[in-house]
């Protein structure tokens, strides 16, 4: 079965959408009018002229949100194997789980006294 | 059908080895950060690959942990760039440079 | 492994001292930490008897991750040592706008302590991946507590980049040699080495292994970075990276080299290689330096080069001759650094010119630095002496050649370490700052002189733990 010949729908596939995209694409390219001027490709925003540059600095707060976000977000993934498990491995397992979500909030409250998550400061 | 482990194996090779030339080569430091996540997820890759060619778990457990070690790891090194771009105002790596001799 | 519980916990409690305003108890409760770790070292080390490497608690109790034996108690306690001395040192020397994170820094000091002993008593690679960045991490940011200092700042980037870089190439390792061995234990990996073939994927694996701890240690061909990130950070902090880390990795690659391998493997070799080129790069680097942090900093590696005639050499006591040689490196270290810190203070530089005619002017902090440089150089009746003597005893069965270059390494050390030394009694001041000192470093200079004295003229002091 695992032969060279068994990827031949995928390699159609593969040949029938990028022909496709490509197909399109030209398409519109060749059929559509042209017209280049200064007005026509400028920057479409609501109609109001656009001003200014699109990277604006934002404020370091959602820095500290993010980043907190992130760690605390992926600590979440030791609970998966601790689902799995939750039967076979009773009390034991559950203190040791208590024992995590409490180092958890230990840490959670460090940040939260540490004023990481005040906004109007 | 079934994919041979040597696919996994060369595809996390190649992977590892895009993330070192990345970090080699790049002169972004947020660049460099994301190189190095590959790095740290092809082994992901890796070790779940063959943790089902042996049918064995504790090489997922492994990945739990390096995720979450990654994350931390990305936390502090995206504090010391928020450092850094405060005293300098850029985050390309030239800035590594004063300390020589 | 109860150490370890008991130092994260008190690292939990200094980190909220801030929080409950009791700032100044930071210090105290460290120390005190500290110390009753220390006691709990000494426990162990009575308790057991027989091996040096028989698990002191029941493995299976920790599902075989860790297994606390005699040598990881050893390391530990020259780890604990090392760092009641930094800490001290520290107490007057971090700088009056830093005060208000003294908790923090002391915390996650003790964070990284508690990796470095994770490094010395792992079992399973798991353990030794945690270990690395529990050390680590707290000291990327440890590295750039100088938040308004660029080369700080230049030096925390560095040392991370390098250090989360490294860690990828150590973990591509492990995974290769979990697909080559199917498990992560090291017993299975030492059954699997001496039982049948031996495959290209785990000897691959055992190299990217074996490159992740050498950028951690500081051997040659990965070192380029431990200068640059030793004389950017804070003194206290590189007298850290220099002591305790570089134990805590160093046992770590002891123990799984002679864990898996055996003594005599094919990788002696590579190492003895590794080993050679690591002691003269870094000695004939450090003659070029003019700055005193960045000439430990190449002096720190050439003493790993020194340490790993102990990887080579046949003979089982070799990790003995580890333990010695760390308390010795450890106690000359922090004493040098102490002298340094003291004139940087006072100067602003920590330029070897900055050193002339400290003889005069203060002739207690130049005896000490004369005494610590007399220890890392290997002059007899130090403790730098009678360690490379043991070392080199041992060493000499294995590799001669390689001793023969310790040896010759050792002259051209005494070249550098003698600048300073030099620059103190020989040469006139040029500046009339006066170098002064306080209480918490005069204790240090004194615990690291007599130490270095009493370990030289009578080392059964430390021997005396590992028979």
């Amino acid at each position: 079965m695992n032969t060279t010949s068994s990827y031949f729908p995928i390699v159609m596939q593969t040949l029938v959408a990028g022909g496709f995209v490509g197909l399109v694409l030209t398409l519109t390219h060749l059929l559509g009018p042209s017209r280049k001027n200064k007005t026509k490709d400028a920057n479409f925003e609501c109609g109001v002229e656009s001003d200014g540059d699109a990277r604006v600095r934002f404020s370091i707060k959602y820095f500290m949100t993010a980043i907190l976000f992130v760690l605390f977000d992926v600590e979440v993934i030791f609970f998966y194997p601790y689902a799995v498990n939750f039967k076979e491995l009773g009390g034991e397992g559950f203190l040791a789980v208590l024992m995590f979500v409490s180092f958890f909030l230990i840490g959670f409250f460090y940040v939260l006294k540490k004023g990481a998550l005040e906004w109007d400061k | 059908m079934k994919i041979a482990i040597d696919h996994y194996i060369i595809l996390s090779t190649i992977l590892f080895c895009i993330g070192v030339l990345g970090v080699l080569i790049r002169r972004n430091a947020i660049i460099l950060l994301m190189c190095i996540e590959l790095m740290l997820n092809s082994v992901n890759l890796l070790l779940t690959a063959f943790s089902t060619y042996y049918g064995d778990a504790s090489g997922q457990l492994f990945v739990f942990f390096i995720m979450v070690v990654a994350a931390a790891e990305v936390a502090v090194g995206l504090a010391i760039l928020v450092m850094i771009y405060r005293n300098t105002k850029s985050i390309d790596i030239n800035f590594l440079k004063n300390l020589k001799g | 492994m109860k150490l370890i519980i008991f130092i994260t916990i008190s690292a939990i409690i200094v980190l909220f001292s801030s929080i409950f305003n009791a700032r100044k108890a930071a210090l105290p409760l460290t120390l005190m930490a500290l110390l009753i770790g220390l006691g709990m070292v000494f426990q162990y080390n009575c308790q057991c008897d027989g091996s040096f490497y028989r698990s002191i608690v029941d493995e299976a109790t920790y599902r075989n991750m860790i297994s606390f034996t005699r040598f990881s108690a050893l390391f530990s306690g020259v780890m604990l040592v090392a760092s009641i001395l930094i800490i001290t040192l520290s107490a007057n020397s971090i700088k009056p706008i830093f005060d208000h994170y003294r908790s923090d820094i002391y915390g996650l000091m003790l964070f990284s302590l508690c990796g470095a002993f994770i490094l010395v008593s792992y079992q399973h690679l798991v353990m030794l991946f945690l270990g690395i960045e529990i050390l680590s991490i707290p000291l990327y940011i440890l590295a750039g507590s100088r938040k308004n200092e660029l080369a700080s700042n230049e030096a925390a980037f560095k040392y991370f980049l390098m250090g989360s870089f490294t860690t990828g190439v150590l973990l591509f390792g492990i995974a290769l040699i979990y697909g080559a061995t199917g498990s992560f234990d090291l017993n299975a990996l030492m059954t699997y080495c001496h039982v049948g073939q031996i495959s290209t994927m785990f000897k691959v694996g055992m190299i990217m292994v074996l490159a992740g701890m050498s950028f951690k240690i500081g051997l040659v061909p990965f070192h380029f970075w431990s200068p640059d990130v030793y004389s950017g950070s804070p003194s206290v902090v590189t007298a850290f990276m220099a002591t305790v880390v570089k134990t805590s990795v160093f046992g770590a690659t002891y123990i799984l080299f002679s864990k898996v391998f055996g003594v005599n493997s094919g990788w002696t070799d590579t190492l003895a290689v590794i080993a050679a080129a690591t002691m003269f790069v870094g000695n004939l680097t450090a003659t070029q330096q003019s700055g005193f942090k960045r000439m430990m900093a190449y002096s720190s590696i050439a003493h790993a080069g020194y340490l790993l005639i102990a990887m080579v050499s046949p003979d089982l006591a070799s990790g003995k001759a580890v333990i010695l040689y760390m308390a010795a490196y450890s106690l000359a270290t922090i004493g040098a650094f102490a002298v340094m810190m003291a004139v940087r203070r006072c100067t602003g530089s920590d330029d070897i010119n900055n050193f002339n005619g400290l003889g005069k002017s203060n002739p207690v902090l130049a005896t000490a630095l004369t005494i610590a440089m007399m220890s890392l150089a290997g002059i007899p009746l130090t403790a730098g002496f009678i360690s490379k003597y043991y070392l080199f005893t041992i060493g000499w069965s294995g590799y001669s050649t390689l001793i023969i270059l310790a040896i010759i390494n050792s002259a051209i050390s005494v070249y550098y370490y003698f600048k300073p030394v030099i620059a103190m009694w020989f040469k006139p001041s040029t500046s009339d700052i006066e170098i002064k000192t306080d209480t918490s470093l005069n204790i240090v200079l004194w615990v690291c002189v007599i130490g270095i004295i009493a370990v030289g003229v009578y080392p059964d002091l430390i021997l005396a733990f590992a028979d």
